[in-house]
Formats: C-alpha cells, sequence, structure tokens
C-alpha cells in the first residue's frame, strides 16, 4: 500500500477547495454533537453537584407569619424528620450609589452563618455578615456592579441605614435578575432588628427527612409539619419539594438536553452526508483511474482501501481541527447557562463522552457514509469504467430526463434550461444536497414558528389579564386602606380584590399531587371578575351563579394527574385566622415593631375547615410546572361566607390606561411609592407588572431560542457547504462541456451564470419543497418544544415571514456557494477544457 | 511454439436500450508465444472488442477465450483483475497514467498490486524499466509535464512491470506525431525481439507492416489473417 499513500495524498491536495469543503463540512458536524454533548455532561454535572454541596432541603416552607425558635424545635420531634433550618427573606427598599431611585430588594437572614445546615449559602469572599456590614448575592453583585466596601442605602422602619458589602455570598435558589429576580443582600441578627425582624424569628423553614428519602415521605413529613403549623396558628404560603440528588432546575436543562442530542447526531449525520456526496462525485471524476487501476491489477478491496483512506484522513484533520473549539464551546456555553442558575464552574472541565463520541463518531459516520459508493465504484467492471460515451452522458438517458428536457427547452431560454437540466444530472447528489438543505430550512422555519408561538401565547394570556398591574401584599390588608392608597395616586381606570389562602386539596382521601412545584394556593376573587380568565380547557370559568357556592376552578394538569374531572368533588382544607382579622400592625396604618405573634398566640383559634367543593371547569395553566404555586379558583363571596374576612385582600389588582413599558414602570413606581409610604410591605413575588412580566418572560425564553437558532445557523452553513461542494464538483465534471462551450463561442458571463443559475435554482428547489414539510411538522413540534423545553402549552402561529425569510437566506446562501465554483468555471479555456 | 491464446466461436453483442448490435460474429483463432500480431480494419469493426475479450476487459457473449492457460470466459470480475495484473501488459491510446503519481510510482504501482516481486526489488525494476524507455531522468516527474509521446514510453514501461508473456496495445500512436510514433514502436519491437507477445490494434498501415501477423477484422468478422512480408522474409531467411 506503500505507493498508492502517494495517490491518497495526491488527491487530497490536487482538488485542495474540495478537501476544505469536506474537511469545514464534517468540522461543522463534529463540532456540533462535541459541543452539545459536552454541554450536557457539563450542566448536569456541575448543576447536580452544586446542588449537593449546598446539602438541599428536602421540604421548604414559606410561613405566612413570623414563628419563633420553639416551633422549629417542636418540628424537629415530627416523626421522620432528621433535622430543621431555619432563616427568613423578605423585601426592603435600596439605594446604591449608582442609581438614586429607590428600588425593592430581598435580604436574607440566617441565624447562624457559621453553622448552616441545609439550603447552604457559603461564603465566595469577603466576611460574613456582622452589623452594619452586609453580603451581597453572587449574581446581585454581578448584575449590580456591587464589590466589596461600596456603600447600600436601605429603608427600615426607623429610617433609612447605610450598610456596607462586606463580602458576596451564593443564595443556591435565586431566579437571575434579567430574568426577573430581585437582588439580595444578607444581615446578621443586628442588622435584622433595624428592619423589624424579631432576632429569634423565622419566616422560613427547612426540613430534611429521614433516610432513606423518597418523595413520598417528603410529602407525607410535609403535610404533617403544616397540620402542626396551621394548628399553631401559623399559615404556609408555599411548600417546595426537592430532590437531595437532582437540581432544581434540571426539568430546564433535561428538557434542552432531549432536543439538542437529537440535533447533535442530526447534524453529524447531514455532515456525513455530504461526505457521500462529495465521495461519489470523487469516485465518478476517477472512474476511469479506478478501471485503469483493475485493468493492472488492482482488487476492488485495494481500491476501497484508497478511497477509505482519503475518507479517514479527512474525517482525522477535521477531528484535530473541531475537538478544541468543541471543548471550549462546551465549557463557555455551559459556565454562561449555569450562571443563569448561580453554578460557577470552577476551572475548565470537559467531558469524556464528548470526546470518545466525536472520535468514534467523527470518524465512524463519514467512513460508514461513503462505504457504499466507494465499494459500488471498486466493483466497478474495466468496461464500465473505461468506457466512455462523451459528453452528456449522464444525462437524457431516462424517461424523466427527456420529458424535463423537452419541457425545459420550450419554456426557458437555453442558459436556463441547462442550468436547470444540469440540475437533474446527478439524482443522487441533488438528492442529498437537497436534503441538508431542507431540513435547514424546515429547522428555520419551524424554530421561528416556535418564537411567533411563543409571542402570540404570551399576548393571549396577556390579553386574559386585563389588568396593568398586581399589586401582591406580604400581609392581607384592609381592602379600604388600599382603595384610599389607590385614590391618592395615578389614575387608575378599574380596581379589584382577592384573596390567597393556603389550602390542601384532597380527592378520595388523598392528597392532591399538584403539578406546580410549590404546591397549591386558594385565589378567591369576585365571581364576574374583569381581571382576569384563564384558558379554560374544559367545564366552564366562574360567573354570578357561582356566588357562594363551594365551586372551584382547578389546573388542568393536576387534575389529570389525579384522574379528576369535572363534576367531581374534591376536599378543601382551609387554614385561616380567625374571623375580622386583619394585620394588627395595619389597623393604624402603621408598621409596629412588635410582633403580632403574641397577639396570636394568646388563645386565638384558627379555622379549619374541610369542605366538600365541585369542580366546575379546568384550566390550562400558562407558567406550566416551574418554581411557582399553583392557583385553584374560587368564588370570594364563598371565601368571606366561609371564613368571615371580609373586607380584606391580599392582591389589589389596578387598571389602567398605560401603552408602552416606560409607562407602566411610572405607574407602578408610584403605587410603591405610595404604598411604602403608609408602610404596607408588597410582596416582591406576586407584586407584576403585565408588561414588564412579558419581558421576563421572554428574557426567559431567549437562551433557549437563541441556542436552536444558532444550531440552525451551522447547519445552515453546512448545507451552504454541501452545496459549494455539489458545484465545485459540477464543474469540474464538466471541464469537457466548459471546453466545448468555450470553443462554440461561450463568454466567461454566461459560463459564470450558468454555476450561478445551477446553485439559486438549488436553493429555489429546497425552499419551495421545505415550505409543506415545515408547514405540516411546525404544530406539533412546536407543542413539543413548548412542552419540553418551555415548560409551556403553547398557542400555535406559523410564522409565514419566516418563509420570505427563509426565502432571503437560501438565495443567499446558494449565491455565497455558487460563487467560488462559477468563478473556477470561467478560468477554464479551450484547451484546458478539450483536453480534459 | 505454444498456443498462448485461443479463441474459439466467439461472440459479443451489446445491448443499448431497444438496440442489440453482435460486434463480433464468430471469432476463432490462435495467437503463438512470441508473435507480433497487428489487428487492422476500419473504425467501428470490433478490433478493440477484440483486444478487450484477449484481456478479459470484455466478457463473451458466446465462445470460450483462453489466455496463457487460463480460462477468461470463466473468470469473475475480481479474479480477471488479478490474471491481468500478472499476465498481460496494456498500453492504451491515450496513455492512462494516474495523474497524481509520478512515473516511477506509476509504474510501482503494478507490482504493488501484484506483489510478485519482494518490496525490495521493486523500486530497482521500476527504475530499470523506465532506463529501459529512456525515461531514467524522469522518474520524479507527472504525466502531465510530459510530452505524449514520453508519457506512451512511461505506460509500455508501467505494462511491463511484472513482466508478463502478453503486452496488448490499443492504437499506441494514435494519439502520437509521426516521429514519436517510429521511437514508441521500435520498443515494441525491441519488446517482441525480447521474447514478448505482442497484440497490437493499429490504424497505421506501415506500423501493421512492421508486425509478423496482420489480422483485418471487417463487419465483426475476421476478414484476412495472414504473415507480413516481414514475417514471410524472416521465415525464408530462415
Amino acid at each position: 500500500m506503500n505507493h498508492l499513500w502517494h495517490k491518497v495524498i495526491a488527491d487530497l491536495t490536487a482538488h485542495k477547495a474540495r478537501t476544505l469543503l469536506s474537511i469545514s463540512s464534517l468540522t461543522i458536524g463534529i463540532l456540533i454533537i462535541g459541543m452539545l454533548l459536552g454541554m450536557i455532561d457539563l450542566q448536569l454535572r456541575h448543576l447536580d453537584t452544586a446542588h449537593r454541596q449546598s446539602q438541599p432541603s428536602h421540604i421548604s416552607l414559606i410561613l405566612k407569619t413570623d414563628a419563633d425558635l420553639a416551633v422549629a424545635e417542636q418540628i424537629k420531634s415530627i416523626a421522620n424528620v432528621a433535622g430543621v433550618d431555619v432563616l427568613t427573606q423578605f423585601t426592603a427598599r435600596y439605594k446604591i450609589s449608582n442609581n438614586p431611585d429607590w428600588q425593592t430588594g430581598t435580604i436574607v437572614f440566617r441565624p447562624d452563618y457559621q453553622n448552616q445546615h441545609y439550603d447552604q449559602m457559603p461564603l465566595l469572599s469577603g466576611y460574613l455578615p456582622a452589623g452594619n456590614h452586609l453580603a451581597a448575592e453572587r449574581l446581585t453583585s454581578i448584575a449590580a456592579g456591587l464589590k466589596s466596601g461600596d456603600k447600600i442605602e436601605f429603608e427600615t422602619p426607623t429610617g433609612p441605614v447605610d450598610f456596607d458589602v462586606d463580602g458576596i455570598i451564593r443564595h443556591p435558589f435565586v431566579k437571575p435578575p434579567t430574568f426577573g429576580g430581585q437582588l439580595h443582600f444578607f444581615i446578621d441578627a443586628g442588622s435584622a432588628a433595624k428592619f423589624g425582624i424579631k432576632p429569634y424569628s423565622f419566616r422560613q423553614v427547612l426540613v430534611q427527612v429521614s433516610e432513606p428519602y423518597s418523595e413520598e415521605k417528603a410529602r407525607l413529613v410535609a403535610g404533617s409539619i403544616r397540620t402542626y403549623l396551621s394548628q399553631s396558628g401559623i399559615g404556609v404560603n408555599a411548600t417546595l419539594l426537592q430532590d437531595p440528588e437532582k437540581h432544581w432546575g434540571r426539568a430546564f436543562f433535561s428538557g434542552i438536553n432531549l432536543i439538542l442530542t437529537v440535533m447533535a447526531w442530526a447534524s453529524l449525520a447531514l455532515s456525513s452526508v455530504l461526505i457521500l456526496n462529495t465521495v461519489t462525485a470523487l469516485i465518478t471524476q476517477q472512474t476511469d483511474q479506478i478501471g485503469i487501476m483493475k485493468s493492472i491489477g488492482a482488487s476492488r478491496w485495494t481500491i476501497a482501501k484508497i478511497y477509505l483512506a482519503e475518507v479517514l484522513i479527512l474525517a482525522m484533520l477535521a477531528l484535530m481541527l473541531a475537538m478544541p473549539i468543541s471543548l471550549a464551546g462546551a465549557f463557555y456555553s455551559s459556565r454562561w447557562l449555569l450562571n443563569l442558575f448561580n453554578v460557577e464552574m470552577p476551572g475548565f472541565a470537559f467531558s469524556y463522552r464528548a470526546i470518545t463520541v466525536m472520535c468514534v463518531g467523527g470518524l465512524l459516520a463519514p467512513l460508514l457514509a461513503s462505504f457504499w459508493p466507494i465499494w459500488r465504484g471498486a466493483s466497478m467492471s474495466v468496461r464500465q469504467a473505461i468506457a466512455s460515451y462523451g459528453l452528456g452522458s449522464d444525462f437524457a438517458s431516462a424517461r424523466f430526463d427527456m420529458w424535463l428536457e423537452r419541457r425545459l427547452s420550450i419554456a426557458l431560454p437555453t442558459l436556463y434550461a441547462v442550468a436547470l437540466g444540469n440540475l437533474f444530472r446527478r439524482k443522487a447528489r441533488l438528492f442529498w444536497t437537497q436534503c441538508v438543505l431542507i431540513i435547514t430550512g424546515v429547522l428555520f422555519m419551524v424554530i421561528l414558528s416556535l418564537i411567533a408561538s411563543v409571542n402570540l401565547t404570551l399576548d393571549n394570556e396577556l390579553a386574559r389579564s386585563r389588568y396593568a398591574v398586581r399589586l401582591g401584599f406580604s400581609a392581607d390588608q384592609s381592602t379600604a386602606l388600599i382603595l384610599e392608597v389607590v385614590n391618592a395616586g395615578p389614575q387608575t381606570t378599574a380596581l379589584e380584590f382577592w384573596q390567597r389562602l393556603p389550602a390542601e386539596l384532597l380527592h378520595n382521601g388523598q392528597l392532591l399531587r399538584q403539578s406546580g412545584s410549590l404546591g397549591a394556593q386558594l385565589i378567591a376573587l369576585p365571581e364576574t371578575t374583569q381581571m382576569y380568565q384563564p384558558l379554560i380547557a374544559e367545564g366552564r370559568w366562574l360567573t354570578d351563579n357561582d356566588y357562594q357556592q363551594k365551586n372551584l376552578v382547578l389546573n388542568a394538569a393536576t387534575a389529570e394527574l389525579n384522574n379528576i374531572h369535572v363534576g367531581d368533588s374534591i376536599t378543601v382544607k382551609l387554614f385561616t385566622p380567625p374571623q375580622n382579622t386583619v394585620h394588627p400592625e395595619l389597623v393604624e396604618g402603621r408598621v409596629s415593631t412588635s410582633s403580632t405573634r403574641t397577639e396570636l398566640d394568646a388563645g386565638v383559634t384558627v379555622t379549619d375547615q374541610s369542605q366538600d367543593w365541585q369542580v366546575i371547569g379546568l384550566y390550562r395553566w400558562f407558567v406550566g410546572s416551574t418554581y411557582t404555586v399553583e392557583p385553584v379558583y374560587v368564588p370570594l363571596s364563598t371565601i368571606e361566607n366561609l371564613t368571615h374576612r371580609n373586607q380584606v385582600s391580599s392582591f389589589a389588582l389596578l387598571s389602567a390606561n398605560i401603552s408602552s413599558i416606560t409607562e407602566e414602570k411610572q405607574y407602578t413606581d408610584s403605587l410603591k411609592q405610595l404604598f411604602q409610604d403608609r408602610h404596607i410591605p408588597l410582596d416582591v413575588y406576586t407584586t407584576i407588572a403585565k408588561l414588564e412580566q412579558r419581558q421576563f418572560s421572554l428574557n426567559q425564553f431567549k437562551p433557549v431560542t437563541s441556542m436552536l437558532l444558532g444550531l440552525a445557523s451551522l447547519i445552515a452553513g453546512v448545507g451552504a457547504i454541501g452545496l459549494a461542494g455539489t458545484l465545485a464538483i459540477s464543474v469540474l465534471q464538466r471541464t469537457r462541456e466548459i471546453g466545448v462551450c468555450r470553443a462554440l463561442g461561450a463568454s466567461s458571463k454566461t459560463i459564470f451564470s450558468l454555476f450561478l443559475l445551477e446553485g439559486v435554482f438549488h436553493g429555489l428547489l429546497a425552499w419551495a419543497i421545505s415550505i409543506p414539510i415545515a408547514y405540516a411538522v411546525a404544530e406539533p413540534l412546536s407543542h413539543k418544544l413548548g412542552e419540553i423545553m418551555l415548560g409551556l402549552q403553547l398557542d400555535f402561529r406559523f410564522s409565514v415571514t419566516s418563509v420570505w425569510l427563509w426565502l432571503g437566506l437560501v438565495l443567499l446562501l446558494s449565491l455565497l456557494a455558487s460563487y467560488w465554483p462559477a468563478r473556477y468555471a470561467t478560468k477554464i479555456n479551450v484547451h484546458a477544457g478539450l483536453g480534459h | 511454439m505454444a498456443n498462448l491464446i485461443q479463441l474459439n466461436n466467439v461472440y459479443k453483442t451489446y445491448t443499448q436500450g431497444q438496440t442489440t448490435q453482435t460486434v463480433l460474429h464468430d471469432i476463432s483463432l490462435t495467437i503463438d508465444a512470441g508473435e507480433f500480431v497487428a489487428i487492422v480494419g476500419p473504425s467501428g469493426n470490433g478490433k478493440s472488442t477484440l483486444l478487450n475479450l484477449l484481456t478479459g476487459i470484455d466478457h463473451p457473449c458466446q465462445g470460450e477465450i483462453t489466455v496463457s492457460g487460463s480460462h477468461l470466459h470463466r473468470l469473475s470480475e475480481e479474479q480477471l483483475s488479478k490474471w491481468r495484473g500478472a499476465n498481460v501488459g496494456i498500453v492504451f491510446q491515450f496513455f492512462q497514467l494516474l495523474p497524481s503519481l509520478s512515473l516511477l510510482q506509476n509504474v510501482l504501482l503494478p507490482m504493488d498490486f501484484i506483489a510478485k516481486l519482494p518490496k525490495r526489488e521493486r523500486l530497482e525494476r521500476a527504475r530499470h524499466l523506465l532506463e529501459l524507455v529512456g525515461l531514467s531522468d524522469q522518474w520524479q516527474q507527472l504525466p502531465s509535464q510530459l510530452s505524449g509521446g514520453q508519457q506512451q514510453r512511461a505506460a509500455i514501461a508501467r505494462a511491463l512491470a511484472n513482466d508478463p508473456q502478453l503486452i496488448v496495445a490499443d492504437e499506441p500512436t494514435g494519439n502520437l506525431d509521426a516521429a514519436t510514433a517510429d521511437d514508441v514502436f521500435q520498443l515494441f519491437l525491441n519488446l517482441n525481439q525480447q521474447g514478448k507477445t505482442l497484440v497490437m490494434v493499429t490504424h497505421n498501415d506501415e506500423l501493421a507492416a512492421s508486425a509478423s501477423r496482420k489480422i483485418v477484422i471487417r463487419s465483426g468478422r475476421i476478414h484476412e489473417d495472414q504473415p507480413t512480408s516481414v514475417s514471410k522474409n524472416a521465415g525464408q531467411s530462415h
């Protein structure tokens, strides 16, 4: 085989453009698969490692009111509770030096930073909070540009207080600021008192269950704890269950990773298909050489080895190029994505699986793809190989070709007819080149349709929400007081009051499994609400006939989980403070630093009502099962009747004449200021401005859709390379024809146009074929992608714009891909052409 | 002299679309070892087809072909490749050297395929063959860097690589000018004098007259098969 290596190397170096195109195409395929698999492995590995390192709580309960450490001790004694930790998170307004406006942030207070048990928040740099020295959360410090030594002014009940930033702490459970997350700060007990927080109180309980862990055990323990708390007069706003081994963000990544895995293998397959194209053309071009070698004694296998060796060398070169880029790409992409979840990657890391797949797949896939054309070429007889029937012998031998030629010669000018006829000459090559372009087009249109569907879904959801702002109060407020404050503010056109109550839901005696990860709560709203109606999947929404009726509207996904249908009855266990109780601190419209806990403890009973309610409707929940509390909608009149808590409100929904996000911000800030001035704390997590929320939602989808678009672009690159390769080979194969054309008087412009047109026809054909395919698959794919990647039930819209965008893009790609081959063709003169 | 080539009642037919064309009708002939046979006749009458049958490039539709003791009509394509490499040297009208290999590598190629000689002897033989055809100084050059005559001489060297008994040439001087054609033809004569059996298709009557035997093919049949004057003179002088 020694001297045949010379042929192998000579073949690769003789046609540098073809070799480069092949390597580029393979490199992209290997790069994509290496990068995507690398990202999948790095993300999941680091996510779960960071999660485990934080000693995650199995159960986290966010309380409605403060509790003291004695309650924590009692919780420890509940069966199957292995340990308890506590913390408090509350909102406060702050100013930093580079922004004169008051902003709302979250302050975290832990009794003992040195001995944190669960959901550990480690100190990354600087010092733990002490006195007027606080620590900033890691993402916060990045978003706000804070560093040690910076000053922050906080608004406290006794007036503004300055703090110094002295440390950076990582919180394992924060929403990125770009997704609407608040900035977080950490303080110690001394500072907590300045905000009216009692040193030995807490608002959040973190619990681990005893070994062995199971989700079922955690649910049962959570139920026991909630029961105990309710008996102690402490309501629970939300319950979060965490898997100790798997990060809470895993669902987001798992969904994406499934799609990425499919795309990764598809891109490698597409690159290999292009190699098949190239090899087929190479074999065709070297048919006479194969014949010569056979005539002087070469066996089929010897000839096959020559071309397989060429493919192997191309693959190895592509692998050498792709490997470092993909490893780097996987690392930096993973680091960026993980950073959104506040997970740091300490140093460069890579995935062995990705390397293995790149090596094996990157070498094997092209060899497998090219084996059949190579073997077929090598199996040719000498007769077949050497026999030549002159020019154009590969066309007009089949009926389709003859039909096409007749039609084209009538319908089109000669130049176009020749170009279009050339398109169909090598049908296998046409097929494979079209496959890549069509797949790219379909992918492109599906992704844009997915984006259009996300926008439509958001718009539809916004249309169902007719309020501009929803204010959530940290504690229930008097409606009269709210009205008084609102009336003092900017023009509000409508106002509604809703209540929020924790509850347990049972069906056939069993606790409902919620699709919401933070559990469920009752949202009591006027039966004839003008502010909101969710998308009803089955049954109906509330009407005035539901006045004081025990009727509820449930999340359709939860209903499916529990085999509940419209008309079924479920037991609702309410946990409410006694009648006519509003937050004592607010009776005089002032915040009192004394805790309400004492008054509640002193002989006050808590209502615990279990009653059967009827399911009258099921709604489709917009946000799915991400980190949210699932609403169960009930008539406000019924709740007021049962709890005897009238004229109190957990939410105020306001509508106003707002036409832009800027106007909305001004309106919302004015309201916040008014409530702040009256010392009525707003709950930052349930206070939302509609347009701003839409923007935050879009921001969350952007990483996913950007990634998909990026991948589609890479695949489009593969398609363009494939097309360039196809045309380059076409030029080489028709060198003699070009020589003849030149001899007959064809100008360089004519030759150039011939090949350029052929490329453009390729693009147009792919465009035309991809439209009906994209239209057929866009809806089911968008639904699936929306579900898997975004956790949404999407309303579908096919993006017609994408059809025209794809036309422009494919024409551009075709022109770019055709330019150099067409230019090369113009350099072939009569002598060179006829001597070929 | 023993029969090297024997054809018995050979027919060859081609089918293209609806058309069937019989190119060779009932060809029977024998060629002895050491003969120099020129096959002549008008274009399209079956000369090249006959040559292809002798080398196993084409298969007869009917009849038997035996060359160097091998029944070619019974061999598979793979077997024919191996047989050709070991037993026949083919020289084409258009030289058909591999364009990406140097002259030396082109000559080495058949030796690598058949591996008759040990590796260490192949290079030496290749150089010797190039010297034989007067191309020892051009061993490194690519075919595209040489004239037609030089390429054809290199092709002859390649045909001799495995020291075959039979050399088959299809219009070997058809693409050469007269002077170069003479040089090349002289090479063939030398080879024949060294004992090689030569079968050559040519349009050139002068060259055909220099062979020892002339077979005229017309309409796919042997129209004439006679010794040439050269042979007669050699016979007479003998």
